[in-house]
């Protein structure tokens, strides 16, 4: 089966330097996300379709319907810039209960490890009110630019999946709800 | 617009919708820097990349000092005063002479951050050709040209005389189109109003200042013709129901007539019948 993954976030979080940093592309070469990009990845018998949203507000209105239907989403933010960390609470965390729903299973990202400066206790405070609200999975802290924690962020969207694939086969495709799980 | 490592940056102010120009210096590469403009009652961070592309726009507004809470500024180490609001969340600005601190706080936790004060470039005036041109024509007649550049790509397109002038200039700036030549019409011309979510873009554009319209119209028109590509690529390998996933998620009914009849253009009409079967049948 194919999963929808969607990746949301502030334009020039890293969205897409992370999935291309995954895929083993040059970074360097990323520019700004027009609409929606979408990447094809099977990995260890997954098969996932990640949907790298635009962060800019122009986009917004006109690709968020997209969202309908995403199995996981990935909510990134910047870790050197704090409206960022505030935009996904304020904002984006809107559009996923209202378009996906609160069972949508959510993994927050903070990226640009290398040049953080949100202290710990902040974004543990944002991400406390995040988790009341959706299925909340975890947190990571990566860098794009120095592959740091890159690919364990794609093991546990991997892992996600598999549980996910795990109780659809057992439930069929009624209502999902997925127990909160430690990766 | 770039010299030497400084950008001019247009954007419109998300509080008072203004049209501001800043001239900044150019990030570095994969960067993305952030400065402050102070208005009347709230600060506008804005962030923009290396190519001067503005990323995000945050207002915030200015703090009345009060005592709740003291702390000194990340920047020049003045002392700073502020209170935490009734609000789960919030952001406040206190504007010092070049630059304005930011304090986050949530709950009664906070942290400062100090960003770099620019002024407004007030020089020149700003002026929208999207405007002028439904000035002379409409709203709904610019989003008809719209519709009607992006299906008929690389053709000739007969306008009204007094925006063909306009109309070439626009378009020549749009990159994302092959060239269009506009040329008058001395005839009336009729057109359909069926084309609403061209209507919702160019009422978003009226406001903008040109090198902004030119930007978002260049984006524009490359989302629809990627999310068109993707879709056409993807039903000529049989992928039908992601499609139809696709379209049956699109809530915006204008946005889902535009990509269809755009589709439409791509695809054998044997196909599309297909789609349309499917999409209803997936409705149900």
């Amino acid at each position: 089966m194919l999963y929808k993954v969607a990746f949301i976030g502030d334009s020039g979080v890293g969205k897409t330097s992370l999935i291309k940093a995954f895929l083993g592309e040059d970074i360097k070469k990323v520019s700004t996300t027009i609409g929606v990009d979408f990447y094809h990845i099977r990995k260890q018998g997954c098969e996932i379709v990640v949907w790298d949203f635009a962060g800019q507000k122009w986009f917004r209105e006109i690709i968020i319907d997209f969202l309908k239907g995403a199995a996981l989403v990935v909510m990134v933010f910047d870790l050197s810039r704090p409206s960022t960390l505030i935009n996904l609470l304020k904002s984006w965390l809107h559009y996923v209960l209202s378009i996906s729903g609160d069972k949508t299973m959510v993994i927050v990202v903070g990226n640009k490890k290398d040049i953080k400066t949100i202290p710990d206790e902040f974004i543990e405070e944002i991400l406390y009110q995040i988790s009341q609200k959706v299925n909340f999975k975890m947190y990571l802290q990566t860098s794009a630019l120095l592959k740091e924690n890159v690919s364990n962020l794609f093991q546990a969207i991997f892992e996600v999946v598999k549980l996910l694939h795990v109780i659809m086969n057992e439930k069929g495709k009624e209502e999902i709800n997925v127990p909160s799980r430690n990766f | 617009m770039c010299h030497l490592g400084i950008f001019d940056v247009q954007f419109m102010c998300p509080i008072c919708l203004k049209n501001v120009r800043i001239r900044v210096k150019a990030a570095d590469t994969g960067e993305i820097r952030r400065v402050a403009i102070r208005h009347l009652d709230h600060v506008i961070i804005v962030s923009y990349d290396d190519r001067g592309l503005v990323r995000s726009l945050d207002a915030i507004r200015i703090s009345h000092q009060s005592c709740d809470m003291v702390d000194r500024c990340p920047q020049c180490g003045k002392e700073i005063c502020f209170s935490f609001p009734n609000e789960n969340i919030c952001e406040q600005a206190i504007v010092h002479s070049d630059h304005v601190v930011i304090i986050y706080s949530i709950r009664r936790r906070y942290f400062l951050e100090a960003i770099e004060l620019v002024n407004e470039d007030k020089e020149e005036g700003y002026e929208n050709i999207v405007s002028r041109i439904c000035e002379r024509t409409s709203i709904d007649y610019m989003a008809y040209i719209l519709y009607k550049a992006l299906i008929e790509e690389d053709k000739i397109i007969f306008v009204p005389k007094d925006i063909v002038d306009m109309l070439n200039d626009l378009f020549s700036k749009i990159t994302e189109l092959k060239r269009i030549v506009f040329l008058p019409s001395d005839t009336d011309i009729e057109y359909p109003t069926t084309t609403a979510f061209f209507k919702e873009v160019v009422k978003k554009l009226l406001k903008l200042p040109n090198q902004d319209v030119i930007t978002r119209l260049n984006q524009t028109v490359l989302m629809l013709k990627k999310l068109v590509k993707m879709l056409a690529k993807s039903l000529r390998e049989g992928k039908i129901n992601m499609v139809c996933e696709v379209f049956v998620s699109i809530n915006n009914r204008d946005l889902k007539e535009t990509l269809l009849l755009l589709l439409r253009e791509k695809i054998s009409n044997q196909l599309y019948d297909v789609l349309n079967e499917s999409c209803r049948g997936l409705e149900k």
